[in-house]
């Protein structure tokens, strides 16, 4: 099917299927070393569809019209669609491979559509096992408009919804064709990435944040409203066909079904067919890319170095920020973290589990469990996750040039990674935690802050170094992994202990806590300078 | 065969290429030279439609550049200066694409792969992986995938870089051979030697312009100098190597 499509875009049958073929193999190949989520990602996401799909199709049993039910579908599956289908427009945006065959008698038309019919494969997989079960579900819609073609649900509804997917890739394309015309190549591979992360965090919280009672109170409008929408076109081709002509919404279907077909068909002939035939324009500019030489040779010094008496600290504090910023597996990691702290606390405080006026509430001068729990938590997230892949991955590329023994001193290159997390984890985040503290409790804020930061500060002094002075052929351990998980368990009942003390301490008597507040400040920051003291090698 | 006519190729302010002309004919092989950054690889890539010229027309093998690419592509062999391969493809698998890329026989592309391999003593690699290969193993797969389909017109972006001895020698005479056989060669390079000895012309590109278009020898007249690399180091105006020489030095040796 794809085949004959590709071609009626004017690519070349022998070269599309000859590269189509080729890819599938780089791609199987390069999955080979791979391991797990990887390797399954479809099959993950098209399990996670189907699970999603189960309990949207339920809804049908609580009397729902066909024309909300097809609405839920196919939102669905443009947004699923949309989610799975972005970080492959990289594909387009940077074909990595392109390099190899540029030079052969490809045409630009044939290269796109081979990328193109790779989203399109894998989309239609997804959208199978999203709607698949909607599909049969949707046999037993009661109304009094439907017809007998209802009992065919599954055969109206799947195409409608394979088309809303093709459609949303179709506009997702066209969008990201126009895109390069304005902007850079690494600005929009920076937009791609950066959205895989914010868009799944926005669909599951859309669920929380619709005002659904909303919805029941004014059902006419905003069925109205939809209507308007892609989403809406689509919908109505469904209930054109299994429902009946002498209704109420029979005009409305006719003219929103012929949007949907004139709209796919138009997205189809025009902006996709002009991205096909520019392509090669933009391949070219590429390689131009490749070519274009410096101006003029610029190096910064940075206003850091003046602080550092030692150049080794120095360069390998230089060389853990360089790889804090560009590291993808950092990356993945520190947003993974984020992003499950912050569905985490959005969770707790939009069910009012736990309400967010609680994390204002004090006990005493410096004891809210509620904000000293949260900057603990996040600051050993931050910090013990940054010396953790600087300790224990083998796949962190820096690694072994810190522990590389004729180029520095170890525990002066252990400093450096140290003092990346204190300067450019922890103050930023201990700066904000002061801002907010100030915010809630005014100038006594910062009495909030520092029983966390003393805590924190000594996880990352006490957090132990790497030992071994080979690091090419240092193996991942499983026991040190084990110990460096070990460390942040140790740390969180650390910070469950502090608060239980200091709460303790209150219940015994103010200047009590007083007291122990003081000696857990005074006394955690005379064992930090302690350890900072002692030679580690 | 290549006719090259006021070529100007831009990128933002800078002119990476400045209106150079050239024409070569059929079987002549023809060393392009020029420091680094001259302008070589972009004139190549041009010539094989990899970039766009801002202006000028480029005409190969009786095919204009702006209209008939794709011919262009199929009847040119292009050896690009970074090695750019499917990491993750057999040697043979790569090279059998690469034949059905440009509409080979089955048969044929199978036959050629063997004598190929035999030949450039890759036979036990043939199986194995590029990800596993060497650098002059590497080169040795471009210098193959860019011979497979015959070209008429053969452009090669410092061909023997990473190659050993044997191979170097080995490939010198098959150039010989080709141009004999009436092959259109340009060889791209700033190893001065070596085009010295395998090219009967020489152009000299610098900063983009072409600054000489004849013979060896008759350089060699005009420029008063017997070696080629004083003939090169003339003609690009390269002046104060000794001056630099120092310069270097004392970087080098420089404590405080």
């Amino acid at each position: 099917m794809f085949e004959k499509f590709a071609i009626k875009f004017g690519a070349n049958p022998h070269h599309y299927k000859l590269i189509l073929d080729n890819e599938k193999v780089l791609e199987e190949r390069a999955n080979e070393g791979k391991q797990g989520i990887a390797k399954l990602s479809l099959a993950l996401y098209c399990a996670f569809s189907f699970l999603i799909s189960i309990f949207s199709s339920l809804v049908v049993f609580f009397g729902i019209d066909v024309f909300i039910y097809s609405i839920i579908g196919v939102s669905m599956s443009m947004g699923i669609v949309a989610l799975w289908s972005l970080p492959y427009f990289d594909n387009l945006l940077n074909p990595i491979y392109y390099q190899v065959i540029a030079h052969a008698p490809i045409s630009s038309r044939t290269y796109f559509m081979v990328k193109l019919t790779q989203i399109l494969k894998s989309s239609v997989i997804l959208l199978f096992c999203l709607n698949v079960f909607p599909s049969v579900c949707g046999i037993f819609i009661k109304g009094e408009d439907l017809t007998i073609v209802r009992y065919f649900f599954p055969l109206v509804y799947l195409p409608v919804v394979f088309l809303s997917g093709f459609f949303t890739i179709g506009i997702m394309a066209a969008l990201v064709g126009y895109l390069t015309k304005l902007y850079s190549i690494k600005k929009l591979q920076k937009v791609t990435k950066s959205s895989q992360f914010i868009l799944p965090i926005l669909f599951p919280l859309s669920f929380y944040l619709i005002p659904f009672e909303l919805f029941q109170e004014h059902y006419n409008s905003i069925v109205k409203y939809l209507s308007y929408l892609p989403i809406g076109w689509f919908a109505s081709i469904v209930s054109l066909v299994v429902s009946k002509m002498d209704r109420i919404g029979f005009q409305r279907d006719i003219i929103l079904t012929g949007v949907a077909l004139v709209s796919t068909l138009i997205l189809v002939l025009i902006p996709l067919r002009s991205i096909a035939k520019t392509y090669s324009g933009y391949l070219a500019f590429l390689l131009e890319n490749v070519n274009r030489s410096m101006k003029k040779l610029r190096i910064r010094n940075s206003i850091l170095s003046r602080f550092f008496k030692n150049p080794e600290t120095y360069a390998s504090m230089s060389l853990c920020w360089i790889y804090l910023r560009r590291d993808k597996k950092l990356a993945a990691k520190f947003s993974a973290e984020g992003i499950t702290v912050i569905i985490m606390t959005l969770i707790l405080f939009i069910r009012g589990i736990y309400p967010i006026e609680y994390i204002k509430y004090n006990y005493a001068l410096g004891l809210s469990p509620g904000f000293i729990g949260l900057y603990g938590i996040i600051g050993f997230s931050l910090s013990l996750g940054f010396l953790q892949a600087v300790r224990y991955s083998q796949h962190w590329k820096a690694k072994w040039i810190l522990d590389i023994t004729p180029y520095g001193n170890k525990s002066n290159m252990w400093r450096g990674a140290e003092f990346t997390v204190l300067i450019f984890l922890l103050l930023p985040c201990t700066l904000f935690s002061i801002i907010f503290a100030c915010f809630l409790w005014g100038i006594n804020g910062i009495f909030y802050v520092l029983p966390g930061l003393v805590l924190v500060l000594l996880s990352i002094y006490t957090f132990k170094q790497s030992g071994l002075s080979h690091p090419l052929s240092q193996e991942r351990v499983e026991g040190e992994i084990g110990s460096g998980c070990l460390t942040v368990i140790i740390y969180s009942t650390a910070l469950t202990l502090l608060i239980g003390i200091l709460f303790l301490a209150r219940f015994i008597h103010v200047r009590v806590y007083v007291g122990v507040y003081s000696i857990i400040v005074v006394g955690g920051i005379f064992v930090l300078f302690r350890y900072k003291k002692k030679p580690n090698d | 065969m290549i006719e090259v006519l006021n070529l100007t190729k831009v990128y933002g302010q800078n002119k990476a290429i400045d209106n150079i002309s050239f024409k070569i004919d059929k079987g002549e092989m023809v060393g392009y030279l020029g420091p680094n950054g001259a302008g070589k690889s972009t004139t190549l890539k041009m010539l094989v439609g990899l970039l766009e010229p801002t202006s000028g027309d480029i005409n190969v093998a009786g095919f204009g550049a702006k209209t008939h690419q794709l011919d262009i592509k199929q009847r040119v062999g292009y050896i690009p200066e970074e090695a750019q391969l499917y990491e993750h493809l057999t040697l043979i698998e790569h090279l059998q694409l690469l034949g059905r890329l440009y509409h080979l026989e089955e048969q044929l592309i199978i036959r050629k792969i063997i004598e190929f391999t035999r030949l450039f003593e890759m036979e036990e690699q043939a199986h194995q992986r590029i990800s596993s290969f060497s650098q002059g193993m590497r080169q040795k797969c471009l210098i193959m995938g860019a011979l497979l389909h015959n070209p008429e017109v053969l452009l090669f972006d410092e061909p023997f870089t990473n190659l050993d001895v044997t191979t170097v020698t080995f490939l010198k005479d098959l150039l010989n051979r080709l141009a004999e056989l009436g092959k259109t060669i340009i060889y791209c390079t700033h190893i001065l030697e070596v085009a010295e000895t395998l090219c009967p012309r020489i152009l000299i590109i610098n900063e983009g312009k072409l600054v000489a278009d004849a013979p060896v020898e008759e350089l060699r007249k005009q420029t008063n100098q017997n070696a080629l690399n004083e003939i090169f180091v003339q003609l690009t105006e390269t002046t104060g190597i000794s001056d630099k020489t120092d310069e270097a030095v004392r970087i080098i040796t420089e404590n405080n």
